[in-house]
Formats: C-alpha cells, structure tokens, sequence
C-alpha cells in the first residue's frame, strides 16, 4: 500500500519557478484533494510527480522508494498514474486499443478489460470506435478506463470535471468514490470545490505554488478561508483602489 | 573593473557596432596590403561568405530557416558573369543587375514559399537550393553546365578596373564592415525589435502594428539581396564558375557558419564565417594530407561541427562574446512624459460593443449569445470558470477569431480585416500566455508597443537616421515602466523575470501603444498577492487617465473590486451581467465557481 | 508509341516502388520523432554498399564502426546510476547479443563470401543498429526540440554519413548482382526480374508494416506515440524505445530498397540522397503523416520521372524536386504542420 511523501519540493518549466518548498503528504488508501485557483500549480504539482515537469528540489518517496528522477514510463511500472487534464487519448485509435495501450506495462489482460467495461459501460458499447468520435464525457472516462488499466497503486486525476455537464460529473465522481471504496490511493485535483471535499477524505489548497490551507474535507468545507484563497479574496484590494482616489 | 569607468553612452552596441566594423576593415586592409596571394585569397573567400551569412542570419533572428541560400547565390553570380560576358554589359551595371536578379527571386520565392508554416518552409528552400543548382547543369547552352563558365571580365566602373586582388579584397570588407555595422545597428532599432517580436510571436507582432506577412517578405528579400551580392562578387572575383561551389553544401556551410556564430548577431555571422573557413582550409591542408585522406573528411567534419553546436552549444560563438559587447541601454528621459490615450473618448460612445456573438468549431459550441459593452472610462470583467468561453469571446472580440454569428463593433466600427491595423484603432492587449522577447531587455520589450507610432525603417535603423524617434520611444517606454513600477529592472533580459512581472511588462508594452481600449488576459495569473494589488492600482489609474479596460480574469475578488461592470460566462452562454454587488451575491455564479 | 509508353510505366513504378519504401521510413520516423530525416537517402546508400562488400567477403569497417557505437552506447545506458542492478544486467544482455549480432552476421558474410542472404542480413544488422545508434546519438538529447532543430541536425547526420561512406568504399561504384538474373518480356517490353523483386518487397513491406502496427501491441505503441507523445508517456509506454524502434525500420527498409536497387543503377556514395528526396516528395503529399496519400505521392514522383526524364532528360531531377513546392503549399492550406509539440 502507498504512503507518498513529498517534502521540500521544486518545479517549474524553463526559468520561471512554479512550486516552491512544497510538502504534502498522502496515506495508503486516502483521497486527498488538491484545490487552488488557476495559475496555483496544482497541474504542476502532478506533472511533477509524473516526471513530465522533472522536479529542481526536494524528493518524493512512495513507501521509502525515491520517485525524483525517474521517467513517466518508469514511474507507471511502479504504478503511479496519472489522468491528465488535457485526457491526452489516442484520437485515432479505438476505444479497445486505447485501454489496451493502457496496460501496455502490466500485459493486462481481458479480466482487466471487463472491469473497466463494468465500471464504464458505455464504453463496453464504444470499444470499436475512434477515441476522437467519443463525447467528451465518454473520453473522461476513458482517460479513466486508461489509467486503470496501468494497474495504479497511486492515481492521479486532473480536474477530471472540467468542461462536462453535471449529470456526467456525477457518474465520474460514482466512479471515483467506488474505487476508493476498493482500497486504492488518490489525489484529485479540481476547480470545483464543493465537488471535490464531497468525495474527498483530506485536502490541500494551493495558491501561487505554496499550500496556504490543509485539512480535513468536513473542516476545509466550513473554512472561511478556502473560499477566499479560491476566489483570490485574501488581499485588501479595495484599500489598493481606493488610493487611487484619495488625492 | 575599469570597464566600469568608460562613461555609459560610449559603451552603446551602436557605438560598438562602429569600432568592431571599423577595425575589421584595418585588420582587412592589413592582410590585403602585406599578406601573401594566399591569405588575400582566403580573406576574399571569408568576406563573400560574411556577406551571404549575415542575411541569413537576419532570416534566422526573424525565426526563419533557409536551406537553400546558395541558390541566390548563384542566380546573382551567373545572370552579372553571363551579362558582362556575353552581352557586353558594363561589369558595374552587370553586378547591379545581378543582385537585382537575386533580389526579385527572393521576392517571387518569398512570396510564394513565405506562407508555408514550421518545417515546410526550411525543406522547400532545401528543394529550391536542389533544383537551382540541377537547372544550372542542366541549362548548359546559357551556364557552361558542370563544366563552368570562364573568362568573366574584371569588375569596373567606367574607365575604373578592379583587376587587383588586394584592392578586391578592400571592396569586399568594406562592405562586410559597412553591412554589419549597420546591421549590428539595425537589431536595437525600431525595425529591429519588430524582427526579433516575430520570431517570438507573429500574432503578438501583429497586435502591436507589425505587418507581419509583410516585415518577413522584407528580411526573406534582404537575405536573398546580400547572398546575390556575395554571389555577384564570387564571380568578378575568380572569374570562373561552375555549380559546384553553388550547390546543397554552400547552402549547408551557410547555414554552419551562422549557427556557429550564433543564429543572433551579423558579427557573429562574420565569425561564423571565418571560424568555418579556416577550419575547411586547416582540414584540406594539414588533417587530411597527413592521413592520406581524400576531400570527404571536412564532411563528416563539418556535419559533426553542425550536429555538436546544435545539441551542446546553441548559442554560439556569439553566446561567449555577448558577456563583454555592451549591453544594450537607453538614456531615461530628464522631463516626466504622459501616456494618454492617443484620442479621448467621448461620452456616451461604446468602445467596443458585443451583439449577440456566437461560436462554433466543427460540431461543438463554444459560444452561444454573448452580449456586452465597454464603454468609456469604464473597467469591465469577464468572468467565468474554466471552458466558459472566455478566451474565445476574447479573441473574437480583438477580431482574432471571426463570430459564427452576431456582430462585434470597436470604435463603432467593424474590427479591422488585418490584426495589424487594430492598434492604430485604439485597441491593444496583454496574453494569457507571456508573448514577450526573451532574448532582449524589459526596456526593449516595452518599446516595441510604441512600433506603430514610429516611421523609421531598415535603412534608417541601419545608419543611424532614426535618432529622434528612438528617443521618443524610450522615453515612453521609461514612462510606462515607472507606470508599472519595473524601471529598476529595465535592463534585465526579459527571460529573466518571474511571471508576475513578466505580466507588467505586457502591461506597460501595452501602455505605450497608447490605447483607448486595453484588453487583458488573465493578468493576475500566477501574481503574488502584493503584485495584485498594485494591479489594481495601476487599472484604477490607468481608468482615471481616460482609459478603459476589459479584464478577464479568474481571480473574482480582485475582479469585484476593480470594475464597474461584470460579465459572468458559464458553459459559453451568459450566465449574467451586472455591477459587482450582483454579481457576488447570486447564487448562480457562487455555484458555477465553487460548484453546485 | 505504345512500347515506350509502357517501358516508361515499368520503370516509373520501379522507381515508385523504391521512393515508396523511402516515402514509408521517413513517415514512421516522422511521425513517431518528429524528426524529417534529410539523411534517409544515406540508408539506401549504406545498404547498397555495406551488401556489396559484404557479398564480396571483405570484413568491412562498416560493421566494425556501428558495432563500436553500440557498445559506446551501451556504456552510456549503463552509466545511469539510477538503474536496478536486474535491469542493468538485462541491458547488458540485450546489448552484448545485439553486438555479437552484428558481428557475428558481418564474420558469417565473410566466411561464405558469394552467399546472397548472409550479405543481406550483414547489411541489414548494420544499417539497422545505425539506425538506432542516430536516434540515440542526435535526438534523444534534444527529443524536446523543434522539428526545425531536428531537421537540421539530420542535415549534420547526412552530411557524416556520407563522407564516411566515401571514406570507407571510395568514390568508385560498386557491382551489386541482382537476387536472379534475368527478367520476362511483357510484349515489347522487358521487365527484369529485380524490378519485379522491388515491387514485391514495397508491397509486402508495407502489409508488414501495416498488420504489425495494427495488430501488435508494439506496433500501436508506436501508432501511440506519433498520435500523443504525452499520452504514450502516460500509459508506460517508453517514447526512447519507440523512436530507435522507428529509426530501425526506416533505416531497415531503405537499406533493403537500396541493395535491391543497386543491380538497375550500381551503387555508388551518391546514389542514395537523390532517392531519400524524391521519397520525402512523395511523402510531403501526405505531409509526412499519411501513408496512403504518400503511396498517390510516389507514383506521382515515379511516373512524372519517367516521362520527364524521356521529354527533357536535363532537366529531370529540376522537374521533380520542385513539385514539393506545390505539394507543401497545398498540403500547408489543408493542414498545416503544428509549430511546436505541446
């Protein structure tokens, strides 16, 4: 079982800095989610532990193995995946082959093909079809689907309700609390707040590359604060504005 | 440090341009007057390659890749030898006529080629090279074919003969000298920035003026001028040609010796040049004679040279000068500047009216009935969660995007049909993502926004005729530094900076365009909580001063406390519009942003 | 009339056929790389003359050179302090037989000097395994760089590869004997055996290339990786395995399309560049990306050839290298290439 432990953590693209002294840790088996305005790093975060974004500093452990450094491929066989924003599907490949490609690491076989089909049926229905021709709630949970045929002991999702029409975000976040329910250890990074504490056991709130806020999700749902970092209200800005009227 | 005690205006790149120029040419004139047959050979042979290389590397400052420079090389070389041999055209003439020819195929290939978009555009100037030096051969009643072409006169002018070797080699580094200082000039002007703006992003040159499609034609031609030139005087100079020395491999070494030197300065073209050639001449000459090679190692030599520079030393040889040439710098203006509008609004009069818009990519709609207004001194935000449709109501409303229905008026007026003709309506903006030079400085950076308001050109920026309007434009540009509180960074290279004040250098890039409407793209992204406030400082300012403002922004405090008018995206439709106490309190958006 | 009618149709898909297996390389290589290979002319080069010295029992450098930079590279790979020791011995493994591979195939050829399909598969391992050893000498370390940068340094690529091929066998051609001498005569026209040969190896290349890339795993791997980088990275798949494996295959199928045409023109340091451009002409028509609008693109290059090289024999090659003009701005106005990754 996981136990993530990243502390003193670095990361950024080119010059600019985006995550700077970071810590955060996750227990076997939680929900943990990562919460912030746009622009906080919460994709940067996650790209950082996948090795798309190779972290500058600090260190990242999963049960006492050192993460930092290592490739996204080699980071899957250890069984940390990650479903990114952008989905990333093979648009021109079918369902079946994507969530084949999926377990590329894990030779998976056909039982882990139904379990997906079982969890998503719909694309039981799809599997011969383009991944491009999909809804973009179905290729959600494709993404998904994908991801879970790596056979994760870590997931990563991010923002997995962006963009999709609430009804589907529900049946995403059914699927989500059940695999939490299985046992298996999650970040989830969202926007939506609300959503996120609903299913989440803890979270962390971001804002310009540092945690300014962590706790449980009963305790993050009642705080004053997290609305504000959210929506940014933390700053005095009507005191900024009216200096310009004084004189 | 003693360089430190040299006064600063005298340490200008301007002025430096002049004395690297100037001592070039003595050093060239030296080695004419005392050096063997030889060295006046290589010198000849080092000058022509400088020639033709810093064209090319004003192409590749401009963010353009050119595999087959050699062709213009050529077409100057054979269309002055053919005429001055064949039909008795005076030598001089026939050189003009030469580089002319170069120059008007550098405007039909440009035209045509110049729209192709990555790598298409260096792969068919690959085929163009290919096949200009297979129509050379193949063309053999009017070139001589692979066996060449003999018996060119000697350059002259009237009664003037240059039949002298050394005094060719003076011309020709007279000419390196003259075109590289002013080249050297050219790049801290106005036409320079703008070059520089287009390899970083063209649409972000567009905004501020940059005719892009235009300005790229320009330098395409430039090069193709300079390369007929080197071409043209190849000829007169060895008075035999043959494909051979015009074929992929010049247009290859041309390529080496640019990117050797640098990719980014005419000097460093020049050493590019010199630092290739005496390679070749130490491989033909020592390497391969002791090894008993035969000619093909300079080859694998050069190619080994291409692929190590690309992948260890990007920079070139230029990357190791540029520590000691004089950074670029301009003097702050003594007397306090305004940055107004360029034209007060009147009142009653909508900036920019938005009616009804809709938009469609292929089958998804991602926007459906937006309708809003800024009107004058007026600060309106656009709101809404992610995948709202705020980037495309953003970039329709600049005329970027065309609306699949409804109508968009700036000024009252329809957007302008070019993207360069928005600012001269009054309209700039800042981006989502930081579109700003990297390899120049704040200073430089925010002086390009006042492009639009300057004449200047190329030939002026080249020789130094554009002194008052430059410092016009750096005096605005200082102004809106102070404006934005980053004068104490003007001269930091702008890959320096942090995001956040990356955004203000938009923001004062922007200022200086003297817009009546300024559109900014999630300026707060990634600020610190202090840079925010004095964002909101600068909008209320920069409100008082006559200008308006739409801010699309997701930080919704900041947002509610900095405009009069709010307009609340969800799902590409309008969720609502309101002034900021509405807004805050319905529970629609509240739901929208912290989910329902 | 007719008769040359005809003869020009045979040779133009022979020709075809050939640009056909190079069009091919360089879209596996582009599109799992990104990189639009200048130097895939030089692989028909190589294969051509490391099968004719091969055939002749000479022991080349050849092999030497490319069995030398595995092992180089496997150094490199073994240099990585990160690796577990089981992983580090597996590529130890892998490399040593891969090296013995090579070898061992150049020492066979040398032995049995005359026997065709031991040249073959000499010539194949080394140009092969050059393949590779490119991907991970000149774009693996750069992996992130624009496709122009890529483009550029294939230029260097070329530029070495073909100054070691004259180092190595001269200037001089080299005969290379066709795989059955003879051919039929289809009415008026002679068809040799080899251009029969050629055909059949681009079609069954190209069904080869299709069933494995369409029912292998490895094979949507690859399909993976030129459709999403990321996403390929994202589901284990390793991106650095993908682009040697699709540097093997262009380098591969080029150097057999090259000894299989050698006989028809006799090898020669120079032979290869040329064929490497008419194929990327072919392939522009489906913007590097489409194999079957590549596969209209070859016959349009071999065809145009044909007939041009009977018209206006001089200015054949003039003809032929300045249809890619036409073909990228039409293919730029339908869809153009993205500028940069990500």
């Amino acid at each position: 079982m996981p136990n993530l432990r990243i502390s003193g953590l670095k990361v950024g693209y080119g010059r600019a800095t985006v995550l700077e002294n970071l810590n955060l840790a996750v227990s076997p088996g939680e929900l943990v989610t990562v919460l912030g305005a746009n622009g906080a790093g919460k994709t940067t975060l996650l790209n950082g532990i996948m090795g798309l974004a190779p972290p500058r500093a600090g260190s990242i452990l999963l049960e006492d193995e050192q993460l930092v450094g290592l490739r996204p491929e080699q980071l899957v066989a250890r069984g940390v995946v990650l479903v990114p924003e952008r989905r990333e599907l093979f648009g021109n490949l079918t369902v079946e082959v994507n969530l084949r490609l999926g377990g590329y690491r894990t030779d998976a076989s056909s039982k882990s093909l139904d379990r997906i089909y079982s969890l998503f049926p719909i694309l039981a229905e799809r599997r011969k079809q383009k991944a491009a021709t999909l809804s973009g709630g179905e290729q959600q949970m494709l993404a998904v689907g994908r991801a879970l045929m790596a056979g994760p002991r870590l997931l990563m999702l991010d923002e997995p309700s962006i963009g999709l029409a609430p009804l589907i975000v529900q049946e995403i976040l059914r699927v989500i609390g059940q695999l939490k329910a299985d046992g298996l250890t999650i970040i989830l990074v969202e926007q939506n707040a609300r959503l996120a504490l609903s299913v989440a056991d803890r979270g962390y709130v971001l804002e310009v590359g540092k945690i300014v806020l962590e706790g449980t999700s009963a305790s993050l749902s009642t705080d004053p604060r997290l609305s504000q970092a959210y929506l940014g209200g933390a700053a005095d800005y009507a005191a900024a504005r009216d200096q310009v009227y004084v004189d | 440090m003693a360089e430190k005690s040299i006064p600063s205006s005298r340490r200008s790149p301007a002025t430096a341009s002049i004395v690297v120029a100037f001592a070039m040419f003595v050093l060239a004139c030296i080695i004419a007057a005392i050096g063997p047959q030889y060295d006046v050979t290589l010198l000849v042979t080092v000058g022509l390659t400088s020639i033709a290389a810093m064209g090319l590397t004003l192409l590749l400052i401009a963010g353009q890749v050119s595999l087959g420079q050699a062709a213009f090389m050529a077409i100057g070389a054979y269309v002055s030898a053919i005429l001055a041999r064949d039909f008795g055209v005076p030598a001089f003439v026939a050189l003009i006529l030469g580089v002319a020819a170069s120059a008007l195929s550098g405007v039909i290939v440009g035209a045509i080629t110049l729209r192709l978009k990555g790598h298409f555009l260096p792969l068919a100037s690959l085929a163009i090279g290919i096949a200009t030096s297979a129509a050379i051969v193949a063309a053999g009643g009017i070139t001589g074919g692979a066996s060449g072409l003999g018996q060119i006169p000697p350059l002259a002018i009237g009664p003037l003969s240059l039949t002298d070797d050394r005094g060719f080699a003076v011309v020709v580094w007279l000419l390196v000298a003259v075109l590289g200082g002013g080249l050297s000039r050219l790049l801290h002007t106005r036409a320079g920035r703008a070059i520089a703006a287009l390899k970083t992003d063209a649409e972000m040159a567009e905004i501020f003026g940059v005719n892009a499609a235009r300005l790229r034609l320009i330098v395409f031609v430039v090069a193709a001028t300079l390369a007929g030139l080197s071409g043209t005087l190849y000829a007169y100079y060895f008075k035999f040609l043959s494909p051979a020395p015009f074929g992929l491999t010049a247009s290859i070494n041309l390529l080496i010796a640019c990117i050797f030197g640098g990719m980014a300065h005419p000097f460093g073209a020049v050493l590019g040049a010199a630092a290739i050639t005496a390679l070749e001449m130490l491989l033909q000459n020592t390497v391969a004679r002791m090894l008993g090679l035969s000619g093909n190692v300079e080859l694998i030599v050069f190619g080994l040279v291409l692929i190590c520079v690309l992948l260890r030393w990007p920079g070139g040889i230029w990357s190791a000068l540029q520590r000691i040439w004089p950074q670029f710098s301009a003097a702050r203006p003594g007397r306090n500047i305004e940055l107004t509008p360029s034209k007060r609004s009147t009142a009653g009069e909508d900036l920019l009216t938005v009616t009804g818009i809709s938009k469609n990519f292929g089958g998804l709609k991602a926007l459906q009935g937006i309708s809003f207004g800024v009107g004058p001194d007026q600060i309106v935000g656009l709101i809404g969660p992610n995948g709202a449709g705020k980037s495309t109501t953003f970039n329709i409303a600049t005329g970027l995007l065309a609306p699949s229905e409804g109508d968009v008026l700036l000024m009252g007026e329809k957007p302008p049909r070019r993207v360069s003709d928005l600012v001269h309506r009054g309209v700039s903006r800042t981006f989502q993502h930081v579109r700003i030079i990297p390899e120049r400085t704040v200073l430089e950076n925010v002086a390009f926004g006042a492009y639009a308001q300057g004449h200047a050109g190329m030939m002026s920026g080249m020789f130094g005729f554009d002194r008052k309007e430059e410092a016009a434009t750096y005096a605005k540009a200082w102004r809106a530094l102070e404006i934005v509180e980053l004068d104490g960074l003007a001269h930091e290279p702008a890959s320096r900076l942090a995001m956040g004040q990356a955004r203000l250098v938009e923001v004062a890039r922007a200022l200086v365009s003297r817009p009546r409407l300024l559109l900014l793209d999630e300026p707060a992204a990634g600020l610190r909580t202090g840079e925010k406030l004095k964002l909101v400082t600068l909008l209320h300012r920069l409100k008082r001063a006559g200008m308006s403002v739409l801010l699309v922004e997701h930080d919704m405090d900041l947002v509610m406390n900095c405009v009069d008018r709010v307009v609340v995206l969800d799902r590409g439709q309008g969720l609502m519009t309101g002034l900021p106490e509405e807004v805050r309190q319905d529970e629609r958006v509240i739901a929208a942003y912290l989910g329902a | 009339m007719f008769d040359t009618l005809l003869f020009l149709l045979v040779d133009g898909i022979t020709n075809g056929a050939v640009y056909g297996l190079v069009a091919l390389s360089l879209i596996v290589i582009y599109t799992v790389t990104r990189v639009v290979n200048i130097a895939q002319g030089e692989y028909v080069t190589l294969g051509a003359l490391s099968f004719s010295s091969a055939l002749s029992g000479s022991f080349n450098l050849f092999s030497w050179l490319v069995a030398g930079g595995l092992a180089a590279f496997a150094l490199l790979d073994l240099a990585d302090r990160r690796l577990l020791s089981s992983v580090r011995i597996r590529i130890l493994l892998i490399r040593s037989v891969w090296i013995a591979g090579v070898l061992l195939t150049a020492f066979a050829a040398h032995k049995f000097p005359g026997s065709y399909w031991l040249a073959v598969l000499a010539a194949l391992a080394a140009t092969v395994s050059l393949g590779t050893l490119t991907y991970r000498l000149t774009v693996e370390p750069v992996s992130g760089a624009s496709p122009i940068v890529l483009l550029i340094v294939s230029v260097g690529v070329y530029m070495v590869f073909h100054g070691v091929a004259v180092l190595i066998w001269g200037a001089e051609p080299q005969s290379v004997p066709p795989v059955v001498d003879g051919g039929v005569s289809l009415g008026p026209v002679f068809i040799t055996y080899q251009s029969l040969w050629i055909c059949g190896f681009a079609v069954l290349a190209m069904a080869g290339l299709y069933m494995f890339s369409e029912r292998t795993l490895i094979g949507q791997a690859l399909q993976a990786t030129a459709v999403n980088r990321v996403g390929a990275q994202l589901c284990g798949i390793p991106v650095r395995f993908a682009g040697q494996l699709s540097f093997a295959i262009g380098a591969g199928f080029s150097a057999v399309s090259g000894l299989l045409l050698a006989p028809l023109i006799t090898a020669n340091y120079d032979m290869g560049f040329p064929i490497g451009l008419k194929g990327f002409v072919a392939a522009a028509l489906g913007g590097i990306v489409e194999y079957p609008t590549a596969l209209v693109g070859v016959v349009l290059v071999g065809l145009t050839e044909s007939f041009s090289a009977f018209q206006i024999s001089a200015f054949r090659d003039v003809i032929v290298f300045l249809m890619v003009i036409p073909i990228l701005l039409w293919r730029n106005a339908v869809r153009p290439p993205e500028a940069h990754e990500h």
